[in-house]
C-alpha cells in the first residue's frame, strides 16, 4: 500500500457522521450541563463550612458521583442498556448514546462545577448573607455569576471528553465518526477513513477548545 | 440603640474548645462611633459579626433598637440584615459587576425599589462617595482605597440605621486610611449613622471614635471615652496598646536614668488646658524649674489633649494644687 486512495472513502457517510457526532455532543452536552450543574451546585453548598454543610448528605452524594466517574465508559455503556431502552426506546443508535453519555459525563462535569464554586471568595458570600441575600439569591447572583470563568472552562473541558465518548459509543452502534473509525478504518483496514475521522475528531476538539477558552476570556474580569 | 447582654461564644479548634467571646456586655448609643480595638484572635471580629448574627452566640442577648435578634426567624434576620451595613477588610465586592452595579446590589436584594428608583439611589451614593467617573470599571480596575468606597456605598444603600466596619482600614496605604476615615466621619456626621469598627490600629480609634471598648482573650477588659481609656489605661493588654502605640507618655528605660532628679508626675492635659501655658505659669508662681522628661500632644477625634511626664524638685503637694486648679489631671509616678 503505496499512498492512500482518497476515492475509496464515501464523502456523504463521513457527513453523516459527523452531524451525528454534532449530534449527540450537543444533546448530550445539554443533558449534563442540565443534570450537572444543580448536582455540583447542591455537592459545593452541602460540602463543609458551606452555607447547607451537612456531612452526611455530602458523603452519600460524593459517593454516588464517585462511584459513577470510577466506572470506564465502555462498561457504564453496557450496564446502562436496559435504562436507556426505557428512556429513549433503543439502545443503539445516536439516541441510544445519549443517556449513557450524560450519565458518564454529568458526575464529572458536577465534580468540576464544585471546585469551580470554591475559587469564589468567600469573603463575597459572607457579604451578601450580611446584606440579607437568600440562599436561592447567594446561588444565583452571586455564586454562579462569579464562578462563571470556572463554569465555562468545566464545560469546554467537559465537551472534549464528551466528544471522546461518543467515539467509544460506537462500540454498541452508537454512530458518528468514532464509529466510522472503528467499522472502516480499524475492522476494514480503511485506513483513509481513519486518517479522516481523526482529523475531523482533532479539528473539532480544538474549535471547543478554542471556543471555550474565548468565552472564558470574555467572561474574565479579575 | 445595642445592647449586648453576656455574650458567650466557643469554637471548636483542633479538638479544643476555643473562647472567642467570654461574657460580654456592651451598649452604644445611637449616632456614636463606637470602636473596639483588641489584637488579633482577641475576639473582636466575632464580636462585630454577632451584631448582625452573621456569627451566633452561644448564649446571651444582643438587642439591637430594643429587639432581641438572636430570636428573630429566617425571614426577620434577613430583614435586620439589610438595615445593618457592614464594610470588610477585604472589600469583598462582586468581581463580575461594575462599580454601578455592585452598589445596585443590595438594593437588588432587597427589592424595593423600581430598576428607575434604583439607578437615582445608585447616582446618590456615587456622588456621596465620589465614584461617579468610575461607576462602569469593574472592582479589578479600582485602587484599594477606591474599592473601599464602593463597600462603603454598597453598604449604604439601603438607608442603614448602623454600620459596621471589620478592619475597613487595614489593607490600606495610611493616606488612603486618612481619606476613608474621614468619609466615615461625614457619613457618621451628616446621616446620624451609628458605626461599629473593629480595629487592631490605634490610630483609628484615636482618629474617629467616640468611645472604645477593648477587648482581651474574648472579655472586654476596659471601655469608655476614647481620651479616658487612652490616657489612663488602666488595664495591661490596654498599656500595652498605648505604650507601643507611642502617643501618650508613658516612662521608657532612657527617661527613667535621667528622672533621678526630683519627684515624677504625669501630668494630663484635655481640651482647652492642652493649650493654656499651665507649666510656666506655675514654674513662675512657685518660683521652682519644672522638668519635661518625656510627653505627646495631640488630638482624639476633635479633642486635644496633651501628656508629660515630668520632675519637679520642691514641695510636690503646692505643685499639684497649682496643676489641679487649671485643669491638669496629676499622678505621682514612681522612678
Amino acid at each position: 500500500m503505496n499512498g492512500f486512495d482518497w476515492n475509496l472513502i464515501d464523502w456523504a457517510d463521513i457527513g453523516t457522521a459527523s452531524l451525528d457526532t454534532l449530534t449527540m455532543l450537543g444533546v448530550s452536552l445539554g443533558f449534563t450541563i442540565l443534570l450537572g450543574l444543580p448536582l455540583g451546585v447542591l455537592l459545593f453548598l452541602l460540602s463543609p463550612r458551606q452555607l447547607l454543610a451537612n456531612r452526611a448528605a455530602y458523603a452519600t452524594l460524593a459517593f454516588v458521583v464517585n462511584a459513577l466517574r470510577s466506572l470506564p465508559f465502555v462498561i457504564l455503556l453496557i450496564v446502562l442498556i436496559p435504562v436507556t431502552v426505557k428512556l429513549v426506546g433503543t439502545s443503539i443508535g445516536v439516541a441510544g448514546a445519549i443517556p449513557p453519555l450524560v450519565v458518564g459525563a454529568a458526575p464529572f462535569f458536577a465534580r468540576l462545577v464544585e471546585a469551580a464554586l470554591r475559587e469564589v471568595d468567600r469573603g463575597v458570600v459572607e457579604a451578601s448573607q450580611a446584606m440579607g441575600a437568600t440562599l436561592w439569591q447567594i446561588v444565583g447572583r452571586v455564586l454562579l455569576p462569579e464562578a462563571l470563568p470556572g463554569l465555562l472552562a468545566a464545560s469546554t473541558v467537559t465537551a472534549v471528553t464528551l466528544v471522546s465518548y461518543t467515539a467509544m459509543s460506537g462500540v454498541i452502534g452508537g454512530g458518528g465518526l468514532g464509529d466510522l473509525a472503528i467499522r472502516y478504518g480499524y475492522q476494514r483496514f480503511q485506513t483513509e477513513v481513519m486518517v479522516v475521522t481523526v482529523l475531523a475528531l482533532l479539528a473539532l476538539v480544538q474549535l471547543l477548545q478554542m471556543g471555550g477558552d474565548w468565552l472564558v476570556r470574555r467572561a474574565t474580569r479579575k | 440603640m445595642i445592647s449586648l447582654h453576656h455574650l458567650y461564644k466557643t469554637y471548636p479548634v483542633n479538638g479544643q474548645a476555643y473562647t472567642a467571646l467570654n461574657d460580654v456586655s456592651l451598649d452604644i448609643a445611637q449616632g456614636e462611633i463606637f470602636g473596639i480595638i483588641g489584637r488579633s484572635g482577641a475576639g473582636k471580629s466575632t464580636l462585630l459579626r454577632t451584631l448582625n448574627l452573621l456569627e451566633r452566640p452561644d448564649s446571651g442577648q444582643v438587642l439591637i433598637a430594643d429587639q432581641d435578634v438572636t430570636a428573630l426567624d429566617a425571614a426577620g434576620l434577613r430583614g435586620l440584615r439589610q438595615q445593618i451595613g457592614m464594610v470588610f477588610q477585604h472589600f469583598n465586592l462582586l468581581s463580575h459587576r461594575t462599580v454601578a452595579g455592585n452598589i445596585r446590589f443590595p438594593l437588588e436584594l432587597a427589592g424595593q425599589l423600581s430598576p428607575v428608583e434604583m439607578d437615582a439611589r445608585v447616582d446618590e451614593l456615587l456622588e456621596l462617595v465620589g465614584l461617579s467617573q468610575q461607576q462602569a470599571q469593574y472592582p479589578s480596575q479600582l485602587s484599594g482605597g477606591q474599592k473601599q468606597r464602593v463597600g462603603i456605598a454598597r453598604a449604604l444603600a439601603n438607608h442603614p440605621k448602623l454600620l459596621l466596619c471589620d478592619e475597613a482600614t487595614s489593607a490600606l496605604d495610611p493616606q488612603t486610611t486618612q481619606s476613608i476615615l474621614a468619609l466615615l466621619r461625614d457619613i457618621n456626621s451628616r446621616l446620624g449613622l451609628t458605626i461599629v469598627l473593629i480595629t487592631h490600629e490605634m490610630a483609628v480609634v484615636r482618629a474617629i471614635c467616640d468611645r472604645v471598648a477593648v477587648i482581651d482573650h474574648g472579655r472586654i477588659v476596659e471601655h469608655g471615652p476614647v481620651a479616658e481609656v487612652f490616657l489612663h489605661p488602666s488595664h495591661e493588654a490596654t498599656r500595652n496598646m498605648v505604650a507601643e502605640d507611642g502617643h501618650a507618655a508613658a516612662l521608657d528605660h532612657a527617661g527613667r536614668l535621667y528622672a533621678n532628679i526630683g519627684q515624677l508626675l504625669r501630668l494630663t492635659f484635655v481640651d482647652d488646658a492642652t493649650y493654656e501655658p499651665v507649666l510656666s505659669e506655675v514654674g513662675r508662681e512657685l518660683d521652682l524649674p519644672i522638668r519635661i522628661l518625656q510627653g505627646s500632644v495631640g488630638r482624639i477625634k476633635d479633642r486635644p489633649y496633651g501628656q508629660l511626664i515630668v520632675g519637679i524638685d520642691g514641695e510636690l503637694p503646692a505643685v499639684r494644687a497649682a496643676l489641679e486648679a487649671r485643669g491638669v489631671r496629676c499622678e505621682e509616678v514612681a522612678a
